[in-house]
């Protein structure tokens, strides 16, 4: 089969995102392992007043002690997929039309407002009913490696976004820590590969999806959806995303934020996470403001902001009129991830590779078949784990 | 050896505590008197008081509709109210200005009422907690027992004084009613756990919450907890060890308002020590004018119109908010010490203001010599403590434990000026005194004037005397004849203790007369009736700064610290500390009184330690109690880095255990039989405990009420022992009202957890207890079935008073509740709470900041000057964010950008925008409008936080890009825009 293009214009009128819901959350460790419980699940605490100390929040305190620890298959399926073999054997198979991480969803949707700045190489097969998408591993470990090469400064800041998750956040409610625990929390050592994932069940028009997120903290805490008291409560309502951005001080600064801004709704929104909070550092790495943001109130605040360029790309340039760039995302999404899953066949042999670079294509992302067995081979296993193919592979087998 | 007035229960205080009911309100009585602190807070931080809206009953058609509770509240809204219950059961049982209900069950219906009216005041809509009493620690116990035992004494006076006056009116032909004749004072000793009162008392109020619960529809999602005389530990505290539990529940809303309502200062504190910011403490209006005392001769010949005028007026009374959330604005103020070398934390630095408050005046200990609340004590202490805290090196609590070491420094701090702090003290009394005289001898001259020329006059009936004065002949010490005294008959009887004692003992009258002065400063005859010819040769005085010619003060007469009748050990003179404890312990020997010293001070920091705990996480010991009568003084608090105090738990006493710790013989009928010859026999085991005559050491103070009774402390192990063993005597009633018991919840039909509570608990009785969180209804805890409620199908109307009926039993539900487990106090904010509408401006930071001691007097009389400002605004969350908007952030600058839009001739503003076309405001983006629907909603548009706003923000983006943050050490200047001035000045 020939390639086929997608063009980053089309809208479709679907722009209704199902709620999403989460079905379970796992804890994954530093060494790999998930566990199926709130072990990392993290807690928000960053008083106001703590911003009122004249020197700021220092973000780089820690930096040279810090070890980033080696990512071996960064963009891998493996715990996603593990924690969903466990689900499943509890509870049955999960019947949707495609699963993977939210961030690769993320990527997709903003195409046509932040393409630019990010290339998109995605590998897609076809299993047991679903379609399940990674990142191209080569593609990935390239770019990390870009960025392993890039300065001093650049790691830093990178730093400063785990800093500040570190910061705002404890490891037990705040009832139960001790005064000590919480004023010297500055102090434990930063652990990326603790983490924290919530996957939850969503889609959008006629496609249902299964979505894996890193979760950054709660609000204020988890509750119990076992608890009937509780009302059956979504347990998304109560996730927090921390992100971190550099002060702005003048408009040209905040095209650059309002692209991140973008980002960061369809980041949170995808997995349904209602609140994001911001922290505003300075050029030397010191907490500055934090800002608290509804997730629901994003669009609405893009669209009005005084600083919006209409979209370059489509017909609403001629007219003026600001735009709602976060719906008009959503529209996008929709009408892509529905094309998606009606153009791919459904051979479990083929592998597909969906594309996007501003330089060599800007106006259409590019879906095609990967040629060559060994490719073919190599690409599905960086997909489907063993385990999961065997569990899925069983199940079959029963009925 | 020191001299003391003994007492009988026949010795007369003053006329002016002359009250039908016996003695007024325990709480008056605490060494924090209410009125003072409440007049010393409001007149240093005025804008904390706002008067209580509330709503007009409406007449429509002829029908008077009382307001209804689910309106709105004009005050703001409010989340959770707690009832110190004892706050409206003293008021309604034995009140002060009107005659008292005839009958108990009167008294629950006044109860009913004055509750029903708080509770329209504050509409709390999620929780209701009524705290009555239950038994205390034993570290309350001695000034309950100390305050019992002399309330009964007034309360027999009182009673021998209306006998008297009956006896009086009668000979002058007067009539009096028979009804009131009869009457004799209500012994206001049952408000104490275990009494039948009280157990009257707890079905009255369950019975009046079912009856809310089932008729009001304001009341459909209240949830309300009772927590009564049966459960152990004092109301305030219940309610503080509540709202504590609360906070540990993750789903706590941090925006959660609270009100207490009580009538004791310490609530303030109270509120503070919890760290829920958004706080208010409901009271009377303690400073509106009509709050006198009813006298005794108002109640005798009292009408039915005056009772009607009375009940209206207290109907009408008014009440005020005081705003602990403004309190903590003024505060933070206050207390921001500049060039600290620890990190500045507003709760610690609030926390060692209570600490230093609790310090001055408390239940448990009294206070140092040198700090009086009534004498500016609290600033002299805060303001050693904001001159020394960076010496300090750190704050002295933290979450409710002391640092000793700390506090010693702070001591010795204050050591350093005690002397200076007396003799102020007293020259400041002496002229007051002189004052008093010379305005005193005026009015007499004027009076004598008037006599003379007037003396034809008839002056009525009352004046007319029923018996010849008593004249007292006068000698001086050395036993000269100097006079004679012109005491009233009144005088006569209430000294006739006093002459009689000193007739009998060949006594020096002068000395038992100068006495009296002292005690009766504003009874103007004794004074004027001494003449004393003294010869001041024959007379050793010894203090140099008597002022001439004066010779009837106290102090001059007094010979030396022997005969000192008063306890006074002149603080104001050389050798105080050793003539203080010599007076106090009785002996000179030096290295006794050296052991002493040290014990006391040991025990001293047991207590403060322990009054902290009780008020931050609960109380440490049961069996606690300070041992002494007296404080040590400040510069004897050494010694003490390093030290740490731990303490017993131990467990709360019974109901009846504590009745027989605190009761005198004479309020022994609110005990049962069994027990009252425990008390009265001279065979009984224990009788040592209640003694009839007990000294009263006035130590140096003015007030009959501020002297120490000097009961002796009670043995707990005798006591218990004693008591226990008649406990097989005791019938099934009495034992039941000596059983500790638990709290209990009761919710409307309407409310979300009843369908599940009523289906688990008492229906299908599936389980046991019911663990339910915050998130649902704003309470969380533990519910389990309640016998009664489950046995039963309706609540009973007990009363013999009134118009009320049997509540059945699906109209509410009680079920028993406990609160989620104890967890450690932390004093910080909560994640999430948002600051509420700034009230106080720069001008009054300024004024506290700038203005140092005096500062508070300078414009303001307190609460005087009525507030007219609608407060509504000032209370709850103000915004929609936890954190302030500051430069840097996204929204922050949105909102710069529309202000400078708006006002586009900021010359330095307008070049940095210029360089990036298309950013100009006149672009046609339409911003303004856009953004101002934004502006409006969020809430971080100008709604005037007091942090301000972006006024000179301007200077701060001067050359745009690198602003003032390059050199975050230099370029102070984008922040002093940013409205943190405040924290600049830290760098003074």
């Amino acid at each position: 089969m020939s390639a086929k293009v997608y063009p980053i214009s089309l809208r479709s009128k679907d722009n209704a995102l199902k709620q999403p819901k989460e079905l379970f959350a796992y804890s994954m460790h530093a060494d790999g392992t998930v566990t199926f419980d709130n072990s990392n699940l993290a807690y928000y605490y960053f008083p106001d007043s703590e911003l009122n100390n004249p020197q700021g929040v220092d973000l780089i305190g820690g930096y040279t002690k810090y070890q980033k620890a080696e990512e071996e298959d960064p963009g891998s399926l493996r715990p996603l997929l593990e924690s969903i073999a466990n689900y499943e054997k509890q509870y049955g198979k999960i019947k949707v039309d495609i699963i993977t991480w939210r961030g690769v969803m993320r990527k997709i949707m903003t195409v046509p407002h932040t393409g630019k700045d990010e290339p998109l190489n995605l590998d897609i097969i076809k299993f047991d009913g679903s379609l399940i998408i990674r990142q191209n591993r080569d593609h990935l470990l390239k770019e990390i490696q870009d960025e392993e090469s890039r300065d001093e400064s650049f790691k830093k800041l990178v730093y400063t976004g785990y800093k500040f998750e570190r910061l705002a956040t404890l490891d037990k409610p705040w009832a139960r820590c001790t005064r000590k625990e919480i004023e010297t929390r500055n102090k434990k050592p930063i652990t990326p590969r603790e983490q924290y994932c919530s996957v939850v069940r969503t889609g959008i028009g006629k496609v249902k999806m299964l979505l894996g997120g890193e979760i950054d903290c709660v609000w204020d805490c988890k509750p119990d959806p076992e608890d009937p008291l509780e009302g059956n409560p979504n347990p998304a309502d109560h996730y927090l995303e921390l992100k971190t951005s550099k002060i702005i001080q003048h408009p040209g600064q905040v095209k650059n934020f309002e692209k991140k801004l973008l980002k960061t709704w369809s980041q949170s929104f995808l997995i349904g996470i209602r609140k994001v909070v911001y922290g505003y550092r300075d050029d030397n790495l010191v907490l500055r403001s934090i800002e608290e943001y509804k997730v629901d109130d994003i669009p609405v605040l893009l669209k009005n902001s005084p600083f919006q360029n209409p979209q370059p790309t489509s017909a609403a340039a001629s007219t003026k009129k600001p735009v709602n760039k976060c719906m008009d995302s959503l529209k996008f999404y929709g009408g892509f991830v529905n094309w998606l899953l009606e153009t791919i066949p459904d051979d479990e042999t083929k592998v597909w590779n969906l594309s996007y670079d501003f330089e060599t294509n800007r106006e259409y992302l590019t879906l095609k078949e990967v040629n060559g067995s060994e490719n073919v081979e190599r690409i599905r296993s960086t997909i489907i784990s063993e385990e999961f193919a065997e569990w899925r592979k069983s199940l079959v087998e029963e009925s | 050896m020191a001299r003391w007035i003994f007492v009988r229960f026949g010795f007369f205080l003053s006329t002016s505590e002359f009250l039908i009911s016996g003695h007024s309100q325990e709480k008056q009585y605490a060494t924090m008197g209410v009125p003072a602190l409440f007049r010393w807070l409001s007149k240093k931080y005025p804008k904390i008081i706002s008067p209580v809206i509330e709503e007009e009953a409406v007449e429509i058609g002829g029908i008077i509709r009382p307001p209804s509770y689910a309106n709105p509240n004009p005050n703001g809204e409010l989340d959770n109210l707690y009832l110190d219950m004892n706050g409206i059961v003293h008021p309604c049982s034995h009140p002060e200005h009107k005659p008292a209900p005839e009958t108990e069950d009167e008294m629950m219906l006044d109860v009913f009422k004055y509750t029903d009216r708080v509770l329209n005041m504050a509409r709390p809509r999620k929780i209701l907690m009524i705290a009555v009493d239950g038994v205390a620690p034993r570290a309350k116990m001695n000034q309950q027992r100390s305050r019992r035992f002399r309330s009964a004494q007034e309360a027999k006076l009182a009673n021998e004084e209306r006998e008297r006056q009956i006896a009086e009116r009668e000979t002058r032909g007067e009539q009096i009613d028979l009804a009131i004749k009869g009457k004799k004072s209500w012994d206001s000793n049952a408000i104490t756990p275990g009494t039948p009162f009280m157990d009257t008392l707890a079905s009255a109020l369950r019975y009046w919450v079912a009856y809310k619960l089932a008729s009001d529809p304001g009341w459909a999602n209240l949830q309300v907890i009772i927590s009564d005389a049966t459960v152990p530990g004092e109301g305030e505290h219940k309610i503080m060890g509540f709202i504590r539990s609360q906070r540990s529940d993750p789903e706590h809303d941090p925006n959660t308002s609270h009100c207490i309502y009580g009538l004791d200062a310490d609530l303030i504190f109270l509120g503070l020590a919890t760290h829920e910011p958004h706080f208010r403490v409901l009271r009377e209006d303690v400073f509106a004018q009509d709050n006198r005392s009813m006298r005794l001769k108002d109640q005798l010949t009292i009408t039915d119109d005056m009772r009607a005028r009375i009940e209206e007026n207290d109907a009408k009374k008014p009440f005020l908010w005081l705003h602990v959330s403004i309190l903590r604005e003024y505060l933070e103020v206050e207390l921001s010490v500049p060039r600290l070398p620890f990190k500045f934390d507003l709760e610690r630095a609030i926390d060692d203001w209570v600490f230093m408050c609790f310090f001055v005046g408390n239940d448990f200990l009294p206070h140092l010599p040198s700090l009086d609340v009534r004498d500016n004590g609290i600033d002299i202490l805060i303001n050693i403590w904001k001159r020394s805290l960076p010496s300090l090196g750190g704050y002295m609590t933290k979450d409710g434990h002391i640092d000793l070491g700390i506090v010693e420094k702070l001591m010795q701090q204050l050591g350093t000026q005690e002397d200076g702090i007396f003799r102020k003290r007293y020259e400041n009394e002496r002229r007051r005194e002189d004052n008093n005289k010379r305005y005193k001898a005026e009015r007499e001259q004027n009076a004598a004037i008037r006599n003379q020329f007037m003396s034809s006059v008839s002056k009525g009936q009352d004046k007319a005397p029923l018996q010849p004065n008593q004249n007292i002949p006068l000698y001086t010490p050395g036993g000269q004849s100097v006079g004679q005294t012109h005491m009233s008959n009144h005088e006569v009887v209430a000294n006739r203790a006093a002459v009689t004692i000193a007739n009998m003992e060949n006594k020096n009258v002068a000395e038992m007369l100068k006495a009296n002065l002292l005690k009766k400063p504003d009874s103007v005859s004794a004074a004027s009736a001494v003449e004393v010819k003294a010869e001041d040769a024959a007379l050793p005085v010894d203090v140099s700064e008597a002022s001439a010619g004066d010779k009837r003060t106290a102090s001059a007469i007094s010979s030396d610290s022997e005969s000192d009748l008063n306890g006074d050990a002149r603080l104001w003179q050389p050798g105080y500390r050793r003539r203080y404890y010599q007076m106090k312990f009785h002996t000179t020997d030096e290295d006794e009184i050296e052991r002493i010293r040290h014990d006391m001070v040991k025990c001293y920091c047991e207590g403060i330690s322990w009054v902290l705990l009780y008020y931050y996480q609960g109380c440490p010991s049961w069996s606690w109690y300070y041992p002494y009568h007296y404080a040590p003084f400040a510069a004897d608090f050494e010694g003490l880095a390093g030290t740490k105090v731990t303490f017993e738990l131990g467990k709360p006493i019974l109901p009846f255990e504590q009745l027989m710790s605190v009761l005198p013989a004479a309020s022994g009928h609110n005990l049962p039989e069994i027990f009252r010859p425990l008390m009265s026999d001279p065979n009984s085991e224990i009788i040592d405990f209640y003694p009839e005559d007990f000294a009263i050491d006035m130590n140096g103070k003015k007030m009959s009420w501020q002297g120490i009774a000097l009961l002796p402390f009670i043995d707990a192990q005798r006591l218990l022992t004693a008591v226990r063993a008649q406990y097989q005597f005791l019938s099934e009633a009495e034992k039941d009202r000596n059983a500790l018991k638990h709290e209990e919840l009761f919710i409307s039909c309407h409310n979300k957890n009843f369908a599940r509570f009523n289906e688990e608990l008492y229906l299908k009785q599936t389980t046991a207890r019911i663990t339910f969180p915050s998130s649902n209804t704003g309470l969380a805890g533990e519910v389990y079935p309640n016998e009664l409620y489950a046995n039963t199908r309706c609540m009973p109307y007990k009363l013999r008073e009134g118009d009320y009926e049997d509540i059945p039993n699906n109209a509410y539900m009680r079920i028993g509740y406990e609160m989620p487990p104890k967890a450690e106090g932390k004093s910080m904010l909560l994640t999430g709470f948002i600051s509420h509408l700034r009230a106080i401006t720069q001008e009054d930071r300024d004024a506290i900041m700038y203005s140092g001691n005096g500062g508070y007097h300078r414009n303001n009389r307190g609460y005087q000057n009525k507030v007219t400002e609608d407060y509504k605004k000032y209370v709850g969350p103000a915004s929609e964010s936890m954190y302030g908007l500051r430069v840097g952030g996204y929204k922050a600058f949105l909102q710069l950008y529309q202000q400078q839009q708006q006002q586009p001739v900021q010359a330095n503003y307008a070049p940095s925008y210029n360089n990036s076309q298309g950013y100009h405001s006149s672009q046609g983006y339409q911003s303004n409008q856009g953004y101002q629907h934004n502006q409006n909603r969020g809430g971080y548009g100008g709604r005037g936080r007091g942090r301000g706003g972006y006024h000179g923000g301007s200077n701060g983006h001067n050359g745009g890009h690198n602003g003032g943050y390059n050199n975050h050490n230099g370029n102070r200047g984008s922040y002093q825009q940013s409205g943190y001035q405040r924290r600049d000045d830290y760098r003074r």
